[in-house]
């Protein structure tokens, strides 16, 4: 399977488990992006945030877990979805068939 | 939600709106030195052919952008993030971030460069400080970015004290001054199209993988084209230039460059287009700081006056960073 970029795949993740957290999202990507040293958690934060300030997606939730540590609970919005679509629709037709 | 927890998300956001704002203004100082350098540069590169004017720039041009190219790689390196270069240009992305190299690149920069030779440095300068206003309303439009009255009064008073900076009155007649003026144009046109189109495709893609794709396509279109130019002159400059103490000057301007480009890549993405133009066209005010310490340039009271309207235009921009956590209305 080729990868997509990282980005492109954490959008992916969230409109297919809405209300999927930064800590699942973490290792979920950590699985498929093995070699990837750049998929952390500070990297992924700032995906996230960056797509929430252009409104692709929203924060359902926030509570700390057991050991203290922020978690966050996102969703797609209907703008998130449709640039899904648009911008990457290669990429959604690749995920979809997979998926 | 957590009360506590919320604040702390709130917190978290501020500091990455903050950290945008910082990159911007970062992107501008990097810039107005590179300006500097280079035009120290510029002198160092000399040909004996007819049309050297022409050749020096786009060879320094396209050594500009493939060293950045390679420091930008290095750096994906480093991060790890090397990997993405692949996945983006077998993306349905690629062609954005292709397209809008090729606009900001080859057509923007050597548009600038072209304006400046045949206009001259001033009024080329003057009009290419124009592309935040140009950028604003083109993101505006396509990006529907949200732009409040106090952030749009900043750009303008930014690109004015730009506009004062660099502008000086001509001294004698210029034949080819109005295809200049018109090139100066072509740029601003361009950079303020480039910063769209490529904040468009960083919403899906690393702004670090974005930067060096862009860097590398405006080398390779740059290096096609000296290839290509017929009796080979420019492609035996070239590679004259990159063996000499030049290349090496070239190679740590280009550091520069990266790091500029790197960090509006990042502002665009972060705070929005509007404001990391807005920022980053203070590049005028340290151009006149850097060609002060390092050319000996004399400060006037226009520069002063232009200098202190960039400061007052900047602050405005600036603004409340509360505001960039909604950049868009979408």
């Amino acid at each position: 399977m080729s990868l997509v970029p990282v980005k492109i795949r954490i959008l992916q993740l969230i409109s297919e488990n809405q209300g999927i957290s930064n800590e699942d999202l973490l290792l979920l990507l950590k699985k498929e992006y093995t070699w990837d040293r750049n998929i952390n958690e500070k990297s992924i934060e700032d995906y996230l945030i960056s797509f929430k300030n252009i409104g692709m997606i929203e924060l359902t939730d926030i509570v700390f877990d057991a050991g203290g540590k922020l978690k966050q609970f996102y969703k797609i919005t209907d703008y998130g979805l449709n640039r899904l679509k648009l911008v990457a629709e290669k990429e959604y037709k690749q995920f979809k068939k997979i998926g | 939600m957590e009360q506590k927890a919320l604040l702390l998300v709130q917190q978290r956001e501020l500091s990455f709106a903050k950290k945008g704002i910082v990159l911007s203004l970062i992107s501008g100082l990097l810039y107005g030195l590179d300006s500097v350098l280079l035009g120290m540069v510029f002198p160092l590169v000399t040909s004996t052919n007819s049309t050297g004017m022409l050749v020096v720039p786009l060879v320094i041009a396209c050594m500009y952008d493939g060293f950045a190219a390679i420091w930008i790689l290095i750096k994906n390196i480093i991060s790890g993030k090397w990997r993405e270069y692949g996945r983006t240009l077998r993306s349905g992305l690629a062609k954005n971030i292709i397209l809008a190299a090729i606009i900001g690149g080859p057509i923007g920069m050597f548009g600038n460069i072209l304006g400046i030779y045949f206009a001259g440095p001033s009024y080329a300068a003057a009009i290419t400080s124009a592309y935040p206003a140009i950028g604003a309303i083109l993101g505006g439009i396509f990006l529907k970015e949200k732009i409040s009255a106090r952030v749009g009064i900043g750009v303008i008073l930014a690109i004015t004290g730009a506009y004062i900076v660099a502008y000086v009155p001509p001294e004698g007649s210029n034949p080819n001054f109005y295809l200049g003026i018109f090139l100066a144009l072509v740029a601003a046109v361009g950079w303020a199209v480039e910063g769209v189109m490529s904040t468009y495709g960083m919403d899906l893609i690393d702004s670090d993988i974005a930067i060096g794709i862009r860097e590398t396509i405006s080398f390779l279109v740059y290096l096609s084209i000296i290839i290509l130019l017929p009796g080979q002159e420019a492609f035996q400059l070239f590679l004259h230039t990159v063996n000499s103490q030049v290349g090496l000057c070239l190679a740590t301007i280009g550091l520069f460059n990266a790091t500029s480009y790197l960090c509006w890549y990042r502002s665009m993405n972060m705070t929005g287009v509007t404001r990391a133009m807005g920022l980053n066209v203070t590049y005028a005010l340290w151009a006149v700081f850097f060609g002060w310490l390092l050319t000996g340039l004399k400060i006037t009271p226009t520069l002063i006056a232009g200098v202190i309207i960039i400061c007052i235009g900047t602050i405005l921009t600036v603004g409340n960073p509360k505001e960039i956590m909604k950049i868009r209305n979408n």
